[in-house]
């Protein structure tokens, strides 16, 4: 192993326990900072980055689980289980949000005239560095470590320093005369979060049901599988995403004629090529079938 | 009473008779739940009856879980696609997870308000009358016959929706029974009761809801099949002649739907053409002897032994009493 590989899964460690401890830390300042200074959107922020990191916890107890080997009563293993636990938490944010934009709504229409003091925004310029600094570690981190969850959570910074700027110039605008501008922000905070939520709840359900591979992902195996001498073209190809992995149900098309261990050891080094030429397959099961029948069931 | 479903024969022919009575009894359901909803509330605030008004929420629980399977179950039977490969039967489960949630919240808010009830009144309330216990006996007995036809339909189609949309009929058999015997107590002179029925209720339908909770997780999580299916699918595998060994065999349930996948071995000397044939073969045993619903992938491996061997039989357990159908452990209350 490499010493830039040695630092990189050195700083991959420390970079996804300050992600999330300082989703804590960063949300309980800002709450306490947003009542303080009379900032609602300040308010709504922290709470968007106390859950944010609740749902990493969930997310983090999910992969664990989902790690664990496959067993007798899960013979496809554990992978599921990140998906289910994303879930659950992205349900949850998305009432939270619902939650949030509901108030901040409400306090928008009551014609708020309070105007959040300073400090309010010294707070939120704190978010923007913090999660700017976290974005790029996660950013390299999860590129160099080919870590996904990693590149998920330098997403997640990237919209908290997006709330956090329309923080920033809601504080501005409501100092500047125009003390709507707050809980306005708010409302543009929670719309985040609910989308942002949303569309990860979404994702996990897809997932749930059993989702196929991007297209180009199939149309790798397929030439991948093609291109071993004997095998006379695919059929189905059927995938889903198990965790972070792939599990792939290949039919490959052989010439009718061919006796079954000859096709047995085509097989075999289909799926030896594949596992080592494609990126996250954990497991393919390769079913040999003659041209003729393959054509017809096509 | 008799099985509404005893004298129906053939596969299909079942699939499609009880997929139209599960339909049918979804939507009377939904109907049913509608006008109890109404009737409850309504009856129950003017009778006094907080048990009564309890088990009027348990109706609008119903409303909601019977339309989303409803929604559920018509998506769950669409054909597989680019994007969903294996089919949406595992749509079920998810409406099985949400219909669950609902009920879980439901009636914890319930059992929180009579808990608040009975130790923040101090002067016994209103007395409930005798509307309420004959509302409630109407309830239970028209919640008892369609929870029984769903039950039948769910397990002839292996439906988890259909299921945990019977176990909440069948939760509100035991809510209406339970009123009863509130309105009956309350008649008697114990006020109180009333409130810690309304909160047994409660307590008895999250029980229910939990075990049909755990079982989508479980179909999620993609949980094997039971070992006595598995050993079916075995035996079917092995009836099939020209197959000498079964090696493995995986199974999961994606809804209604049983994906398996079994690894048989064949004479070397046989040509894919004739593995194909067998192959099929072994497809369509499966399908007339453990599942009529379901998706086999066989794997086809040349044996290691001489080609010669005989195909080992295995004939008990197939031959007398074979299932069309493969059925679930079911979860009743």
């Amino acid at each position: 192993m490499s010493n830039a590989s040695k630092e990189c899964k050195e700083c991959g460690k420390w970079v996804s326990v300050l992600s999330l401890w300082g989703g804590f830390g960063l949300g309980a300042v800002q709450m306490i900072t947003g009542k303080l200074s009379g900032s609602v959107a300040l308010s709504i922020d922290g709470l968007r980055s106390l859950t944010d990191g609740i749902g990493s916890v969930f997310v983090l107890a999910g992969m664990t689980l989902a790690s664990l080997p496959k067993d007798a009563s899960h013979p496809y293993g554990h992978g599921k289980a990140k998906f289910l636990s994303s879930a659950v938490i992205y349900a949850g944010l998305v009432a939270v949000g619902a939650l949030f934009l509901f108030e901040s709504t409400i306090v928008s229409l009551s014609h708020w005239t309070r105007v959040p003091s300073k400090m309010g925004g010294v707070v939120a310029l704190l978010s923007i560095v913090a999660n700017y600094v976290l974005y790029n570690y996660n950013q390299c981190a999860g590129r160099h470590l080919d870590r996904p969850m990693m590149l998920s959570n330098s997403h997640g910074n990237l919209i908290a320093m997006v709330s956090a700027c329309a923080v920033v110039t809601g504080i501005v605008a409501a100092r500047m005369g125009y003390p709507i501008a707050d809980p306005l922000a708010g409302v543009f905070v929670s719309l985040m979060i609910l989308g942002a939520s949303g569309r990860h709840w979404w994702v996990s359900l897809g997932h749930l049901m059993d989702r196929a591979a991007p297209a180009i992902t199939v149309e790798k195996i397929r030439s991948v599988a093609s291109s071993v001498r004997g095998v006379l073209g695919t059929g189905t190809v059927r995938t889903r995403l198990i965790g972070e992995n792939l599990w792939v149900d290949l039919d490959i098309l052989v010439s009718s004629d061919c006796s079954i261990e000859t096709a047995n050891s085509l097989a075999a080094e289909v799926r030896g090529r594949l596992l080592s030429k494609a990126r996250r397959v954990e497991e393919i099961m390769v079913y040999y079938h003659s041209i003729e029948a393959g054509t017809a069931s096509e | 009473m008799d099985d509404p479903c005893a004298d129906l024969d053939p596969a299909e022919n079942v699939q499609l008779r009880c997929g139209v009575c599960s339909k049918r009894f979804i939507y009377l359901g939904m109907g049913q739940s509608l006008v109890f909803l109404v009737l409850k509330v309504w009856l129950g605030i003017s009778s006094g009856s907080r048990a009564l008004v309890a088990a009027g929420l348990y109706s609008l629980q119903d409303l909601a879980s019977t339309g989303i399977a409803a929604i559920g179950l018509r998506i769950s039977i669409r054909p597989p696609d680019r994007h969903h490969p294996y089919g949406h039967g595992k749509i079920e489960y998810l409406v099985v997870g949400f219909t669950s949630m609902m009920i879980l919240l439901a009636l914890a808010a319930i059992s929180i308000t009579s808990l608040a009830t009975i130790f923040e009144e101090g002067a016994p309330g209103e007395e409930p009358s005798y509307v309420a216990l004959w509302v409630a006996l109407l309830s239970g007995v028209s919640c008892w016959l369609i929870a029984h036809y769903q039950e039948c339909a769910a397990e002839k189609l292996n439906s988890p929706a259909l299921n945990s949309c019977a176990v909440q009929f069948h939760g509100d058999v035991i809510c209406s029974v339970a009123v009863v015997a509130s309105v009956l107590c309350a008649k008697a002179g114990y006020q109180a009761l009333d409130h810690i029925v309304a909160i047994l209720e409660a307590v008895d339908v999250v029980a229910a809801s939990g075990k049909v909770l755990a079982s989508a997780i479980g179909g999620l999580m993609d949980s094997a099949a039971d070992d006595a299916l598995l050993e079916k699918l075995r035996k079917a595998a092995g009836e099939v002649e020209g197959v000498l060994a079964v090696q493995r065999v995986t199974a999961r349930w994606s809804g209604q739907t049983l994906f398996s996948q079994i690894e048989v071995e064949l004479s070397p000397r046989m040509t894919v053409a004739e593995a194909d044939l067998l192959r099929a073969r072994i497809r369509r045993f499966v399908r007339l002897h453990v599942c009529a619903r379901g998706e086999t992938l066989v794997r086809v491996k040349p044996s290691p032994a001489d080609a010669d061997v005989p195909a080992p039989s295995v004939k008990e357990g197939l031959s007398q009493g074979a299932s069309v159908f493969c059925m679930r452990p079911r979860i009743t209350i």
